[in-house]
């Protein structure tokens, strides 16, 4: 439609320099020029009344295409309201969880920050790094969020971005209460040294350590009810010994080959023999 | 000798030396250079062929042992908890000096996963060769092997402490006992003075054993515990220093 509507506007385009070029050369020739300049003339009006139609078309095309455009922006927005509204779902939710994970992590901090004053100071330092790092990269993604959100002509940017701080508070709360429970893992509760055994046979140990920190295991888990908490007081019950760890008593509660390797394996992981206890001592030393 | 008669006698210097004399020396050498070298490109032959102490010689093969009682030691490897009670036993049982000892406990680490170490004992006493390198060195025939239960044993008089035999034990398993009443070289005997002679069946050390990884027998009895560890199925069975060529008694097993 508009190519067509182009073409005599074209052609009259062309014709006005081409009588130009006539008019100078066909000089002293009245009747010529004048009939020349009719046609143009003609050609001109015909050029005019596509122009105007053009006109009118494209004024009509420029209503439905602010109509259209209208809709479309309008569904733009609905599409980014929703948008925005389940942003800031996904954000007041995942700051609900970090706040109940806080909250638990806060339990489990508060629990053990008797035992552990020292480092917990210590890990402070560590700790603001952590909270720091981890709010930095949510500000970051929040922000880009609501750019685009602007972007797409919504105004819920500062909703979103509100909802993005309570997020990042909670995110914030929780990595630092996190950064707080691994720094003060160390276990300085239980024997500093490896607890040695030298009943039934000598070189056996026993590491604290090991069972706390490494796996991971509540205080509930082994006391009272396997163990006392005052080293060496097993040792001197007379069944404490392999078979009754392999019937399920003392060691064998847990080293039965399902919750850890089974106690008639791995005999060196506890027996470091008195070559190990030696080499122990000399360390101490 | 004065100068002046000095000056008469051949000079010895080589200009003397005629060249096919020459000749004679550098072929001498060439032919050493070879000797050596051939060994070398020898050495390099497939693993099949390089078998120098084939399987049957290192691992019993039933029905082909030469002793009667065959005193053999089996030890279980992944048991040994270096406890030490074999040692103390040993000791106690064979009047074995603070500075000496016939069986001692090596220790091999290897790392696991993360930074965990699997610790790995491995217990060694004399293991009573087949073909011992103690007794083909010993000048005096003060250690001899035992005709009838291939024991490796001392005669203590006999020994003259020149200690050729604990050089060339593979085993590091002798040691001199400076005791005024022993004055030898003196080495394990899988307790036969103390024990088997006097109608005991075991050893000091496997009797004390508390895990069951030291099991001592007759290897020729197919109802002993020794033949039965060393003929189960799915069992690998190794020697240590096998290249030695000195064919052990005493086996390793992780059974």
């Amino acid at each position: 439609m508009n190519k067509i509507m182009m073409i005599p506007l074209a052609l009259a385009l062309l014709a006005v320099p081409a009588f130009a070029v006539d008019d100078t050369v066909m000089e002293g020739n009245g009747a010529a020029v004048e009939q020349a300049a009719a046609q143009g003339e003609n050609i001109g009006k015909a050029a005019v009344e596509p122009v105007d139609d053009a006109g009118t078309a494209v004024k009509k095309i420029a209503v439905g295409g602010e109509e259209v455009a209208k809709s479309k922006v309008s569904a733009a927005l609905d599409k980014a309201g929703k948008a925005v509204d389940s942003t800031k779902a996904a954000f007041s939710e995942a700051g609900d969880k970090a706040r109940e994970a806080a909250g638990k992590m806060a339990e489990a901090v508060d629990e053990a920050t008797g035992r552990a004053k020292d480092a917990l100071s210590d890990a402070a330092d560590s700790v603001g790094t952590a909270a720091g790092k981890a709010s930095g990269a949510v500000m970051d993604a929040a922000g880009d969020t609501r750019d685009a959100v602007v972007k797409a002509g919504s105004k819920a940017g500062t909703a979103v971005a509100g909802a993005a701080g309570e997020a990042v508070d909670g995110v914030k709360a929780a990595v630092a209460k996190l950064a707080g429970k691994k720094e003060k893992s160390p276990d300085t509760y239980g024997p500093k040294k490896p607890i040695v055994w030298t009943k039934p046979v000598v070189g056996a140990v026993f590491s604290h350590k090991v069972h706390t920190v490494g796996a991971g295991l509540d205080c509930d888990s082994c006391h009272d009810d396997l163990f006392e908490r005052e080293a060496g007081i097993s040792e001197e019950s007379e069944d404490f010994n392999m078979q009754s760890m392999y019937d399920g008593e003392f060691c064998g509660s847990c080293h039965d080959g399902e919750t850890a390797f089974a106690a008639n394996t791995r005999c060196t992981a506890c027996h470091i023999g008195v070559i190990g206890i030696e080499r122990m001592n000399k360390k101490d030393q | 000798m004065k100068m002046n008669d000095l000056e008469k006698v051949k000079s010895e210097d080589l200009s003397g030396l005629r060249s096919s004399e020459r000749r004679k020396f550098l072929g001498l050498g060439l032919a050493i250079t070879g000797m050596y070298l051939g060994g070398t490109v020898l050495s390099l032959t497939p693993v099949k062929s390089a078998e120098a102490i084939g399987f049957e010689n290192v691992v019993p093969v039933s029905g082909k042992y030469p002793y009667a009682p065959h005193y053999t030691m089996v030890l279980r490897e992944h048991l040994c908890i270096d406890c030490e009670r074999c040692m103390e036993a040993c000791v106690a049982a064979n009047h074995v000096p603070e500075y000496g000892s016939r069986t001692t406990i090596l220790e091999t680490q290897r790392p696991l996963e993360g930074h965990a170490v699997q610790t790995t004992f491995t217990p060694v006493l004399c293991n009573q060769c087949n073909n011992p390198p103690c007794v083909r060195v010993c000048p005096t025939s003060a250690t001899f092997k035992d005709e009838k239960t291939g024991i490796v044993r001392m005669i203590n008089d006999l020994c003259i402490g020149c200690k050729a035999c604990m050089a060339a034990c593979p085993y590091d398993a002798r040691y001199f006992n400076e005791e005024p009443d022993v004055r030898a070289v003196d080495k394990c005997d899988f307790c036969w003075e103390s024990r088997l002679s006097k109608g005991e069946t075991t050893t000091a050390c496997a009797e004390a054993c508390p895990t069951g990884c030291r099991v001592f027998g007759d290897l020729a009895d197919e109802t002993s515990d020794v033949y039965v560890l060393l003929h189960a199925p799915e069992t690998t069975i190794w020697v240590l220093r096998p290249e030695s060529g000195a064919l052990p008694n005493v086996y390793y097993i992780n059974k």
